[in-house]
């Protein structure tokens, strides 16, 4: 950055966030009519779904020895080449000139419109871009929905391990019960299925009340996640560790000795529930939900991390004892805590339950869980925008060097070692990111004076 | 600002002009296929033959010039997808697929597990799909888009019931089952109602979980129910811990296993526990002929080792994908319109004659086709002892 000229470093700087997300929007609308055509015109055959790296990496033969290898690379690097020209002119060019331009208006704009407005105005406009960018290829939309799932589910256990600092390993067991309660429900209201029968709802119903089910399969793991503090939060250290796993394999093996539910063969017939929302009105309603659910999990973390109460719980962290006697009640707030983040790893199962259609209790065992604190600590343990830098991260990771095969796992735990060798705090250390961008610069907040000409933060 | 970005946005606009302008391709210019497989993850050695199958038969077609199709000839490709044996890995593999690569047919998922979800996707997006080794009814239930490429368990349980009482003359049978495990359950499920059913006996009805490595206490009570036959239809990883144990603790009745057993690994693992063991299949390798013969050769000379009914069932999928879209006539290069026309000639295919038997599909989309029971032998080769059909076949 510092090679720069000057100028341009403080124009940049001076563009406020919701003028570089207009800018997106402007690039996927212009993907979306071009994307195709250029694809195929620089030789992509197509459009690439994660600005190349995944069709590059795809290129590389892996079977045949360092040989193969070797002579693949070129290949690998004339792709990532032309993906590298459809990247600048679809997203990179797009994306500057129309936040450029967009600038000066924007910050006007923003200026005239009370905080609350301008949050709804920036969560629309990202939601609008997703959504345009994801329709495009739906395999996009898709890892969109994962990342949304997984920032839930990473935002969540920070609180418990990063924020409150135990440990806690059975994460995947509330997403289960989440999952399976909520499915069970719309399943049962809202299409005709083998076991259930016919629907119980009118479909119209289907809209309104599929938020309510959601948080009703919070609540059931936020009364599972009750039902192991209580016990658990007697004692301190590692003993929560042992209590989740073995809770994460009861509730593995309860749902594989429920006939009713499929036992191990699994759930399904959430699609179907899908489809009845979307007869109704045809909005992606699934991508609506996962946005919203995350929005207030962010939103309802934050707060409580920041709350009187919240304190009590980085305070139990530093040192037990000394909040003790700081008049913390440390057990009633360990066990809010863990209550708070069973339910939105609730939440979180709810949703992945139906973005996938299916469910059996083999895919939520320990693995599942590991993931998630992988993400945790990846991330940066008590920092939200870690967890959501880590979660996206790491999912996209998963899904664009999926072409590596076995190999993936290899490099993506090898970066984590390195990680924990060079940076043990993870990306944002504890930090968050509005500790190094004010929300004044981005635009979301007012100045607290009327600055004219608005000078950027000095180096 | 402004003034200085307007010529690069000119620029832009032109070239957006003159690339809207562009005709597109006209036509495919290759056919994609997908393989949607279990390359990493728990059963890694079934997206290797899954791989390898394919990868042959792709071979030979394109040796021929490409698959002909309506007086065109196409070369044939393959994208290779790894579903990481999950079901969310499967759905983002179809996913991909189907909406990122524009496959013509996805083969895969295997393992129901994975096909299941699979399957959810190549139906919502209307893409055909055929899964070569899943044997859970639901994988094809209430989905035209989905077809599969072996019979199922409601079929297999009975042939195995039916063997044992027959050929082996049990009255009294055991059963050793994962919980857990969808297929395993179903599978002994069908059997113990079969079984029952023709008048025979289950004795002793166990369980155990994935990834158990002890069975003593389970084993300890099947021998005290003194049955005639053991039938556990688990995977090759878990069988040679269970003939072992059970041989080692005196149990001596044959032990009767399902096509899970059928892999290239069981007998490295197993040893001579096994020999003398028998399972119901979806082909033999041991003595086969024909085509059959040709294509295990062929394998083995490239792979080194004798490939298992997932490698049989992959290499025939493939041949009935060719045949349907073959059977297609014409390749619009819409892919809508082909993907349409290769799944209605998909459910019109009747009596293809595979490496793994002669095929139908029936209204699901699931193949009326006969089993193999297999006798792994003295040399521990797995060989023909017996063919299976549904009534009405041969």
């Amino acid at each position: 950055m510092a090679q720069l000229p000057r100028r341009i470093r403080e124009f940049l700087g001076r563009i406020p966030l919701l003028a570089y997300l207009l800018g997106f929007l402007a690039a996927t609308g212009i993907e979306s009519i071009l994307g195709k055509t250029l694809g195929l015109l620089i030789g992509l055959g197509g459009v690439p779904a994660f600005f190349g790296i995944t069709d590059s990496l795809s290129r590389l033969v892996l079977d045949k020895g360092l040989g193969g290898v070797l002579l693949s690379l070129p290949s690998v690097f004339i792709y990532f080449v032309l993906a590298l020209v459809y990247d600048v002119l679809i997203y990179i060019l797009p994306v500057f000139i129309v936040a450029g331009l967009l600038s000066r208006p924007v910050r006007w704009f923003v200026s005239t419109l009370p905080e609350w407005l301008t949050g709804f105005i920036h969560m629309v406009t990202l939601f609008l871009s997703l959504w345009t960018w994801g329709g495009l290829v739906e395999y996009r939309l898709l890892v969109v929905m994962y990342i949304g799932v997984n920032i839930i589910m990473t935002t969540s256990l920070n609180l418990i391990n990063g924020y409150m600092g135990e440990f806690s390993c059975g994460h995947a067991g509330f997403m289960a019960v989440g999952a399976y309660v909520s499915s069970v429900l719309t399943v049962w209201l809202f299409t005709q299925d083998d076991v259930f029968g016919a629907p119980v709802l009118r479909a119209g119903w289907s809209v309104i009340l599929f938020p309510l089910i959601l948080v009703v399969g919070g609540i059931a793991a936020a009364i599972m996640g009750l039902l192991v503090a209580f016990p658990s939060f007697k004692t301190r250290g590692d003993y929560l560790a042992i209590v989740t796993i073995s809770v994460n394999f009861i509730i593995k093996s309860a749902i594989e000795n429920i006939e009713k539910i499929g036992g191990p063969r699994g759930f399904m017939g959430m699609k179907g529930v899908l489809r009845t929302m979307e007869s109704v009105l045809n909005v992606p309603w699934l991508l609506i939900w996962t946005f919203i659910g995350v929005l207030v999990t962010l939103v309802v973390i934050h707060n409580f991390v920041s709350s009187t109460k919240g304190k009590g719980v980085v305070a139990i962290r530093e040192d037990e004892i000394a909040a003790e006697l700081m008049s913390v009640n440390t057990r009633h707030t360990k066990i809010l805590a863990f209550t708070i983040s069973s339910f939105f790893a609730g939440i979180a199962g709810g949703l992945f339950a139906h973005v996938l259609g299916y469910i059996n209790p083999g895919t939520f065992t320990i693995f599942k869980s590991t993931e998630s604190l992988v993400m945790v600590y990846l991330g940066g343990m008590g920092s939200i925008s870690g967890s959501v830098l880590s979660a996206g991260i790491f999912t996209l990771a998963m899904e664009a060097l999926r072409p590596l095969e076995v190999w993936k796992k290899v490099l993506i735990w090898l970066l984590l070692i390195l990680l924990m060798m060079f940076r043990r705090e993870g990306i944002m250390g504890g930090k968050e990111l509005t500790d190094f961008v004010s929300l004044e610069r981005l635009g979301l907040r007012r100045p607290v004076k009327e600055v004219k000409g608005y000078a950027p933060a000095a180096d | 600002m402004f003034k200085k970005a307007l010529p690069l946005i000119v620029v832009l606009s032109a070239a957006a002009l003159v690339l809207t302008a562009c005709p597109t391709a006209k036509g495919p210019s290759e056919i994609l296929i997908g393989i949607n497989a279990e390359m990493t993850g728990d059963i890694p050695k079934v997206g290797e033959g899954t791989k390898y199958a394919a990868e042959i038969a792709v071979e030979e077609i394109n040796s021929a010039g490409g698959l002909e199709v309506g007086g065109k000839k196409y070369p044939v490709k393959i994208i290779i997808e790894d579903n990481e044996s999950t079901a969310e890995g499967a759905t983002a593999a179809a996913t991909k697929l189907i909406t990122q690569d524009n496959v013509l047919i996805m083969i895969g998922a295997q393992a129901s597990k994975q096909a299941i979800p699979a399957g959810q996707v190549a139906n919502d997006n209307e893409c055909p799909m055929i899964s070569p080794w899943s044997t859970n009814p639901r994988t094809t239930l209430d989905r035209p888009w989905v077809f599969r490429g072996c019979f199922l368990d409601p079929f297999q349980g009975p042939v195995d019931a039916k063997f044992a009482m027959d050929e082996l003359g049990a009255k009294k049978a055991a059963v050793l089952y994962d919980v857990a495990s969808d297929y395993p359950k179903g599978l002994a499920e069908e059997f113990k109602k079969a079984f029952e059913a023709m008048g025979g006996q289950v004795v002793a009805f166990e369980t155990f979980t994935t990834k158990d490595k002890d069975f003593s206490a389970q084993l300890t009570k099947i021998k005290a129910a003194e049955p005639d036959v053991l039938f556990t239809p688990q995977y090759y990883d878990e069988v040679p811990l269970i003939v072992k144990q059970a041989r080692e603790l005196g149990i001596t009745c044959p032990i009767l296993g399902s096509d899970s057993w059928g892999s290239a690994e069981l007998m490295k693992l197993c040893g001579d526990a096994c020999k003398g063991s028998f399972f119901s299949t979806h082909y033999a390798a041991a003595g086969a002929k024909g085509k059959t013969k040709e294509f295990i050769d062929k394998y083995n000379a490239k792979y080194g080792y004798v490939p298992d009914d997932v490698g049989a069932l992959t290499y025939d999928t493939m041949y009935i994908a060719f045949k349907a879209i073959q059977d297609c006539g014409k390749l619009t290069g819409d892919l809508k319109t082909d993907r349409k026309c290769v799944c209605d000639a998909l459910a019109k295919i009747k009596n293809f004659e595979g490496i793994t038997g002669r095929m139908t599909f029936t209204e699901e989309g699931d193949p009326i086709k006969c089993a193999v029971i297999v006798k792994i032998n003295d040399a521990g080769e797995f060989e023909f002892y017996k063919s299976a059909c549904p009534e009405g076949m041969e």
